[in-house]
């Protein structure tokens, strides 16, 4: 065998006929060469025009007349046992059968730890969500001005209306479940006359709160505790009276000093006196 | 001896690879060889044969692209029957009727590129021939194909 020819070089070598049906199946499936399209149409407009498709169908007819040759599942299976017996063949398919239900529980546990995993963290989400919010930070000092807006307008919301004040500091010391450990409440002393006390029940914190009386110019005071951290509030002008270290806040109606009475409760006190006469009353207030 | 598991794994794949590809182009090589003896026993003989050669060459096959496969089986199943002279078929259909008329090299080569689906140059390569002599080959016996068509 030679050289291999170039294309054009080797369709130079076949006569016209044998150009014509040597190329016909390349032109009839569009892999005739460029180089060699002009030759072939010329010499296919002198032949029937129905020739292409005259070849394609025999050529048909040839590929399914020799289907008739084809090996029986008898002779097939010996073929395939040269490469392996039958008894080779089981073994083979029962170590894939074990290893597929191998990896079939691995997956499956893999499977089962993903679910395990997804139903988790929507569990979570939902929980976030929909569940119990934290406990809200107590807004102190829009909701205590209130109170004591509310309770100089209506003393009767005292729970305890009394000018005992040993009864006083022991209702506040005894109420349970106050959620926190309130510190000892002291008289403030003349003129100031203790007039009762209440716990305002809010759903998420109770605020114990002393009522107090200028008996000489009648102005309301009151002494709010609740759990929670000076740094809580708003930064506002600092005091110092003695060892009280405070903060002052005003309303237009009443002064606000708030201070840390003791590790994670707050002392508040309210009235319509200024913060500096109050510092000197809560220090009072705080027993030693 | 017990073969280790990467040994038996290696030799699975294989006997996969030969049960699946190579005995799935069988019914190719069983025409070719008949087209060439026109007998169906020594066609299958010859097949066989094919096959039993195959085995030991199968890591190398695994890693050919299959049209390379095809040839290579092609190649053998020539090589197996070119020596054979055998008895032709009492079969009297049109079609061998029609391929007798061709020498066993030329029905070869038509069943190469018309059901094998080779290329000229490919087929003779196998038979070591020209590819022009593969075109003179064909154009003859496509002439008549499409006549015997008719």
């Amino acid at each position: 065998m030679g050289e291999a020819l170039n294309t054009k070089d080797l369709a130079s070598k076949l006569s016209d006929e044998e150009f014509l049906y040597g190329y016909i199946a390349e032109f009839q499936d569009g892999n005739l060469p460029p180089e060699l399209e002009d030759r072939f149409k010329a010499l296919l407009e002198k032949k029937e025009a129905t020739l292409g498709e005259a070849y394609v169908e025999a050529r048909g007819h040839f590929q399914i007349a020799f289907q008739k040759w084809s090996l029986d599942e008898p002779k097939l299976h010996k073929l395939r046992s040269l490469v392996e017996s039958d008894v080779e063949r089981a073994d083979h398919e029962a170590g894939n059968i074990k290893e597929l239900g191998q990896t079939e529980l691995r997956g499956n546990i893999l499977r089962a730890s993903v679910l395990l995993s997804l139903i988790a963290i929507i569990a979570g989400v939902f929980y976030y969500v929909l569940g119990p919010t934290g406990k809200p930070k107590f807004k102190a000092l829009e909701n205590l001005v209130y109170e004591a807006i509310v309770l100089e307008e209506d003393a009767d919301r005292l729970d305890l209306p009394t000018k005992n004040f040993a009864e006083v500091a022991d209702y506040i010391q005894r109420y349970p479940k106050l959620g926190f450990s309130p510190f000892q409440v002291a008289p403030l002393g003349e003129p100031w006359q203790v007039e009762g006390a209440t716990v305002i029940d809010y759903e998420f914190a109770k605020i114990p709160v002393v009522a107090f009386l200028h008996t000489e110019l009648r102005d309301k005071l009151y002494l709010f505790q609740y759990e929670g951290e000076l740094s809580d509030l708003a930064r506002a002008e600092q005091g110092e009276y003695g060892p009280l270290k405070y903060q002052t806040y005003s309303d237009d109606r009443v002064n606000i000093i708030a201070w840390q009475a003791k590790e994670g409760v707050m002392g508040m006190m309210i009235s319509r006196r200024g913060a500096a006469e109050m510092a000197t009353l809560a220090s009072k207030a705080m027993v030693k | 001896m017990n073969q280790t598991a990467s040994q038996a794994n290696f030799n699975e794949n294989f006997a996969a690879y030969f049960e699946t590809d190579l005995v799935g182009e069988a019914d190719l090589l069983y025409r070719l060889a008949f087209a060439y003896t026109l007998n169906e026993d020594i066609s299958f003989e010859c097949v066989t044969k094919v096959y039993q050669g195959m085995v030991s060459a199968l890591p190398e096959l695994v890693k050919l692209e299959s049209g390379a496969v095809r040839m290579r089986l092609c190649g053998a199943a020539l090589r197996a029957v070119q020596p054979l002279k055998p008895e032709p078929t009492k079969d009297k259909s049109p079609l061998v009727g029609f391929i007798k008329t061709f020498t066993p090299e030329e029905r070869a080569t038509l069943v190469l590129v018309e059901l094998a689906g080779l290329l000229p140059s490919e087929v003779a390569s196998l038979l070591n021939k020209e590819e022009s002599d593969v075109r003179k080959t064909l154009a003859t016996a496509r002439k008549q194909l499409i006549a015997f068509g008719k």
